[in-house]
């Protein structure tokens, strides 16, 4: 029961961000990026004294706090999945091909591998957002830079234990070029793991994504991010708390809702974690 | 065993060679520091050649990266560009800050992940262990500048209790820490719960429990102890992911520690500063992910040495 209510629960919490990003001009009560000045910092319509118009309240510019956090879904999804599934092709294919081959082509390989996992993550964003400028199609990159090798690691890992297994010994014997091997034999063998870390790496992505747009070097500051919208609120903080609030429990409960779904999958793929 | 260590050793020199080739040229095409000090000033052409000239910088690449790396070697990491002072100090009195943060953090990370994690697991499936689950879910799951905010909103902007940032006291190292605890506890709960769960399941423990010790004993004397090995490998591994968590959260309390020097020096063009600092941090951590290898092939005799 408790397996399954774990992929409910997660399933929920996707699909709604998942919906909030296709329909997000329809779901949207106000213009995200339009503010009022009269509504400035106008606070949630619960609290006291609270906005009759802002369900959530409203920013410095008098922005829609509620809009903006519907349209920041937008930013985090696309970050998260495209990032999370290059890096996942990027991985996959060096980390089989590092397993398959083995010798000099696996040093190299796993060298690369210790390099990149050595190297402080948002230090290398940094400094790749610093030469490219911000943009997303850069912060993509950069993520996708940084989180293949924890698939190269794994998939290595697992490709290495299939190698010795006599159906992949068989297909070799029958002379099948090492490519079709790793695509037809290998890979369906070890498609569940990749779909764990996959799951995992979109919420790490979108955690990852927030923080890069939180430090200002994320994408075009004028598009609603979560990150973003941390960071402008922390310089209310003493007045308005909900700006620093809300964008926060969005990343939250997205990031969640995905951390759920991978945990669900790996106790499915490994009983030893079951309850 | 003295082959081991020397292919370990000379894959880590690689590793380190090829961090200071990373930094060296990625900083080299993130544009001119000359440039960036000259900014605001209307310079003469003779004025931008002396000053590139001064700094090295009209020799050919593969010279500069020479003299970068041979500056290393010596222990030299040259000069600020920006206020001249020498940035191995510059570096040095950072990371004492760096340092200060991170232990906070990691020892409140262990002092929170070991206890829940081992109730969790002694208590599996029951109330306790999803209470424990879906707080370490929570943990990583929201982003650590975001709890740091928080921490600050209430307990500096709404109780008044501690400052909401800076440097000196202990009273500003409360709230970066326990943000910093609290996000490594979130990662590590759940590794404590699921080798304790493994470890009480091995033949060893029965064989403890039969030989009537008592409960507690069996616990903590046979069980805890097998299972906090993973996680002090993770500690050592991890040491990454730690320095980045630092560096942002050094960014929300305004920290003076390396990443905030960091992300000034990138912002100023500052190259010598960023590649020192960069260097430093990948020689840390990848000198503790040896240290880890080598103690972890000290303590389990069961790993090949090939």
């Amino acid at each position: 029961m408790l397996r399954h209510s774990s992929l409910v629960a997660g399933g929920i919490l996707v699909l709604a961000v998942i919906i909030c990003a296709i329909f997000a001009p329809h779901l949207a009560p106000y213009n995200p990026l339009v503010g009022h000045l009269a509504d400035r910092l106008d606070p949630p319509s619960w609290v006291a004294g609270g906005s009759h118009t802002h369900f959530l309240g409203a920013d410095a510019v008098g922005r829609d706090l509620f809009s903006r956090i519907i349209y920041g879904t937008r930013i985090s999804l696309l970050v998260g999945f495209t990032s999370a599934a290059a890096s996942a092709v990027i991985g996959t294919a060096l980390g089989m091909f590092a397993a398959y081959y083995g010798g000099m082509a696996e040093t190299v390989v796993m060298r690369l591998v210790d390099l990149v996992l050595a190297f402080p993550f948002i230090l290398l964003a940094i400094m790749i957002v610093a030469i490219l400028g911000p943009g997303l199609s850069k912060i993509i990159f950069v993520l996708a830079a940084t989180q293949w090798a924890g698939f190269a690691r794994i998939v290595r890992g697992e490709t290495l234990s299939m190698k010795e297994r006599e159906f992949v010994e068989a297909a070799r014997a029958l002379g099948l070029k090492g490519w079709r091997v790793m695509i037809r034999h290998i890979l369906p063998n070890i498609a569940s793991s990749i779909i764990v870390l996959f799951t995992i790496a979109v919420a790490v992505n979108i955690l990852a994504e927030s923080s890069l747009s939180y430090l200002g070097l994320g994408v075009d500051p004028r598009i609603p991010t979560w990150g973003g919208m941390l960071a402008e609120g922390q310089l209310y903080i003493t007045t308005a708390w909900w700006v620093a609030t809300f964008p926060g429990i969005a990343i939250m409960l997205t990031v969640m809702g995905f951390n759920l779904i991978g945990d669900w999958l790996r106790d499915k793929i490994d009983p030893k974690y079951r309850v | 065993m003295g082959r081991y260590l020397l292919q370990r050793l000379i894959a880590t020199l690689v590793v380190l060679l090829g961090i200071s080739l990373i930094v060296f040229f990625v900083l080299r095409i993130t544009g001119d520091p000359v440039e960036a000090m000259l900014a605001g000033t209307t310079p003469t052409k003779e004025a931008i050649a002396a000053l590139t000239h001064a700094m090295g910088l009209d020799k050919p690449l593969p010279v500069q990266y020479w003299v970068f790396l041979t500056g290393l070697l010596h222990g030299n990491f040259g000069n600020s560009i920006y206020d001249g002072e020498s940035v191995f100090q510059l570096i040095r009195v950072r990371m004492a800050a760096t340092a200060l943060l991170a232990v906070t953090g990691l020892v409140l990370g262990v002092a929170l992940s070991v206890p829940l994690g081992v109730l969790a697991a002694l208590h599996k499936g029951r109330p306790t262990d999803v209470g424990v689950r879906t707080l370490s879910l929570l943990g990583i799951s929201f982003p650590s500048f975001w709890l740091g905010i928080m921490l600050v909103l209430i307990f500096a902007v709404k109780i008044h209790a501690l400052p909401v940032a800076g440097y000196g006291s202990w009273k500003n190292l409360v709230l970066p820490g326990v943000t910093l605890g609290i996000a490594q506890a979130g990662i590590m709960t759940g590794l404590v719960r699921s080798n304790m769960i493994d470890v009480m399941n091995e033949q060893f423990i029965q064989t403890a429990r039969a030989k009537g010790l008592p409960a507690r004993a069996v616990i903590y004397l046979h069980g805890l102890r097998n299972a906090l090995l993973p996680v002090v490998t993770y500690l050592g591994l991890s040491l990454g992911t730690l320095l980045g968590g630092v560096v942002i959260i050094e960014q929300v309390f305004a920290w003076p520690g390396i990443g905030e020097l960091m992300i000034t020096s990138i912002n100023r063009r500052d190259y010598p500063v960023v590649q020192g600092g960069a260097v430093i941090l990948a020689l840390f951590i990848v000198g503790s992910n040896l240290l880890v290898d080598l103690c972890y092939t000290l303590i389990d005799p069961r790993i090949k040495m090939s």
